[in-house]
């Protein structure tokens, strides 16, 4: 018998001490589990992500068989509840929160299986079937169409923190500027969070339909009416309209392919959890976009389409680990992506076709500076470098702890480098040290530069929580 | 319990020792690592190794137990080199009362205020009881689990989570006159 399999019985929690009130000590145990239920999810979710994480490590190993097109949950089970249950048995059985959570999951299943009815319909019929709707959007939906116009010139110096997002956001694993660096999109653990950069005004709220798992990717379409959310155990890429949140499409690879004719891979179960959307990014034209995928439903690959069509342009499969960063060239020619596999590679975005790679830290960020010549990226954990990729020549390197993000200033100068739990920013050109941020308090999982370059938001995903997003002056720069 | 493992895992013997071993090999690595993410990182090095040593899952489980936290703690300690250790654990608690069905909007109030109650008496615990309770309680960890992740002898957290108890109770009482 597992010990650690066992719920604890009422009597083990007392260690000696009788039950004197019986009423009162089940419901201070059940408060008590209340209390903790979210971390009890939160954990569930994490083991069963390393879980499947594990499984498709063990079906590289076997080499891709056939078996690795099914959904990948739990062994001999096809729900997330079920999947999540050999996790959740460990706590009292019938509490109200575990009621709660087989109607969410219900919910999340029901949406999963409509969601991707829905893409596939879209993609058959070749056109946005949902356009951007200015109907039934709501008090705030409407105000975010026409943000407050904020005051762009910092009034104080670099560094100056000039808003610090509210407690009730937590975990950022991405941010995304819309093009006029008026609103900020943030992921924040299984939501989409917009506001006004500087005031925090005007918040929508987006919930991925795919549901429940981590939002990993964002990306605001160059002419800023489109964004574009990726999250672990969606269906696929999610277009929504920033101003409104209301979905335009959804981008699923495995239909894709099946609609453009493409390989003989074609997938008709449903995907289940553990897959995902970890990076997307737009070509600067705003005509395309491309999603880097991962889990057994998809295999790790880079897929781009026309965002019009919904037709597949190409799909880069070379990565042999999970894709954790995209970045597309200034002149739209080139995507660059940095995997688990510990490769950075940068191909042709028409063709696929490797034009340059590099070994670099696993999991690692890159970045393009604005003329898109030169390519920052991660080498280990401990360095930075950065490559002119036409000529294949290393420019310059910078030892310093390198996080998962990276940005590179809109006017080339500067490179700014999640570390630890601060943000520095180097010289791109010499690679001395301009400026070290320390009020992130926290360790940075991600940050972005606003594209008129006066600010960076930057915020953490710490296990500590209370993780906070703070926008600050990165302009003028020395 | 073990029955229903059986059910679940019959043919699946890492499963199995995923599912009895993961939970307190993770709030280990969530108590030593900056993120969750590192976290989940590191508990997949693990179950890697595990894979690669191949006859693991043959073996006793006090063998399983003590080869796989040998393994916990040099991933942690090679993690550490890298990334620096976290130098505090989230004891964070929201006492948000979510499930209210059929309750009447006064008997609400009165739940949310006993629950934010509650979590404002764990946050006055001294730090190792409030860790201890949180292993037991959103980790859904055994006492000699909460031991290992703790790095203390199993009397040591039987104690700890006691006395958290008894002040939590107490509290309880005095809140109920």
């Amino acid at each position: 018998m597992s010990e650690a399999n066992a719920p604890l019985p009422p009597e083990d929690t007392q260690t000696g001490h009788p039950l004197a009130q019986p009423a009162e000590e089940a419901q201070m145990l059940s408060d008590l589990e209340r209390l903790y239920q979210p971390l009890v999810a939160r954990n569930a979710r994490s083991l069963e992500h390393v879980w499947v994480r594990l499984e498709q490590h063990k079906q590289q190993r076997r080499g891709g068989t056939r078996a690795s097109r099914l959904p990948l949950a739990y062994p001999g089970l096809q729900t997330k509840e079920q999947s999540m249950q050999p996790f959740l048995s460990r706590f009292s059985q019938g509490g109200a929160w575990r009621r709660a959570m087989g109607t969410l999951v219900a919910v999340v299943v029901l949406t999963l299986l409509v969601g991707s009815m829905v893409a596939v319909f879209t993609l058959a019929r070749g056109k946005t079937a949902i356009g951007p709707s200015i109907t039934g959007t709501g008090p705030t939906a409407t105000s975010a169409i026409l943000p407050t116009p904020t005051e762009r010139k910092p009034a104080h110096g670099l560094g100056t923190t000039v808003y610090t997002s509210p407690a009730s956001y937590d975990d950022f694993y991405a941010f995304a500027w819309s093009p006029d660096s008026k609103r900020i999109a943030a992921s924040t653990q299984s939501q989409v969070q917009i506001w006004d950069a500087t005031t925090g005004k005007h918040p929508l709220t987006y919930t991925p339909k795919g549901g429940g798992g981590s939002v990993l990717a964002l990306a605001w379409s160059p002419d800023g009416t489109k964004l574009a959310v990726g999250a672990v155990s969606s269906d696929g890429l999610e277009i929504i309209n920033p101003a409104t949140g209301k979905v335009i499409r959804t981008l699923n690879p495995t239909t894709a392919l099946q609609t453009a004719g493409m390989g003989p891979e074609v997938s008709t179960v449903p995907l289940s959890g553990g897959s995902g959307v970890s990076a997307a990014a737009w070509s600067p034209d705003g005509k395309f976009i491309a999603a880097a995928f991962f889990g057994s439903a998809y295999g790790n690959k880079v897929v781009i389409w026309n965002i019009q069509t919904g037709a597949l342009v190409t799909s880069f499969t070379k990565h042999t680990g999970e894709i954790s960063s995209l970045a597309w060239s200034a002149d739209g020619s080139y995507v660059a992506s940095t995997s688990y596999d510990q490769t950075v590679q940068v191909w042709d975005a028409h063709n696929g076709k490797v034009i340059f790679s590099h070994s670099a830290d696993q999991g690692g960020a890159l970045a393009w500076s604005p003329t898109g010549t030169h390519l920052v990226f991660a080498t280990d954990i401990s360095a930075f470098q950065v490559w002119d990729v036409a000529t294949n020549t290393q420019i310059t390197s910078y030892q310093t702890q390198a996080n998962a993000s990276i940005a590179w200033s809109p006017d080339g100068k500067a490179i700014a480098v999640a570390s630890n739990t601060d943000v520095i920013l180097w010289d791109a050109a010499t690679g001395t040290h301009i400026f070290t941020y320390t009020e992130t308090g926290d360790y940075v999982r991600s940050l972005a530069w606003s594209p008129d370059g006066n600010y960076i938001v930057s915020g953490g995903n710490n296990e500590a929580g209370g993780n906070l997003a703070k926008v600050w002056n990165a302009a003028p720069l020395p | 319990m073990q029955q229903h493992a059986h059910v679940l895992l019959n043919d699946a013997p890492d499963a199995a020792l995923y599912q009895r071993f993961a939970p307190a090999l993770f709030a280990y690595f969530l108590k030593q690592t900056v993120s969750r993410e590192d976290a989940e990182d590191l508990l997949l090095e693990v179950f890697l190794a595990a894979l690669e040593q191949g006859k693991l899952a043959t073996l006793e489980e006090e063998k399983q137990r003590a080869w796989l936290w040998a393994v916990a703690r040099n991933k942690a300690a090679d993690h550490f080199r890298r990334r620096g250790r976290s130098t505090r654990v989230d004891l964070s608690l929201v006492a948000e009362f979510a499930d209210m069905e059929g309750m009447e909007p006064e008997q609400m109030l009165v739940r949310q205020e006993e629950l934010a109650h509650l979590a404002d008496t764990i946050r006055q615990l001294p730090t190792p009881q409030q860790h201890v309770v949180q292993l037991r309680f959103g980790h859904g960890l055994s006492h000699s689990e909460i031991a290992m992740v703790l790095h203390k002898r199993e009397g040591t957290t039987r104690m700890l989570l006691s006395r958290a108890l008894k002040a939590l109770r107490s509290s309880y009482q005095r809140n109920e006159r």
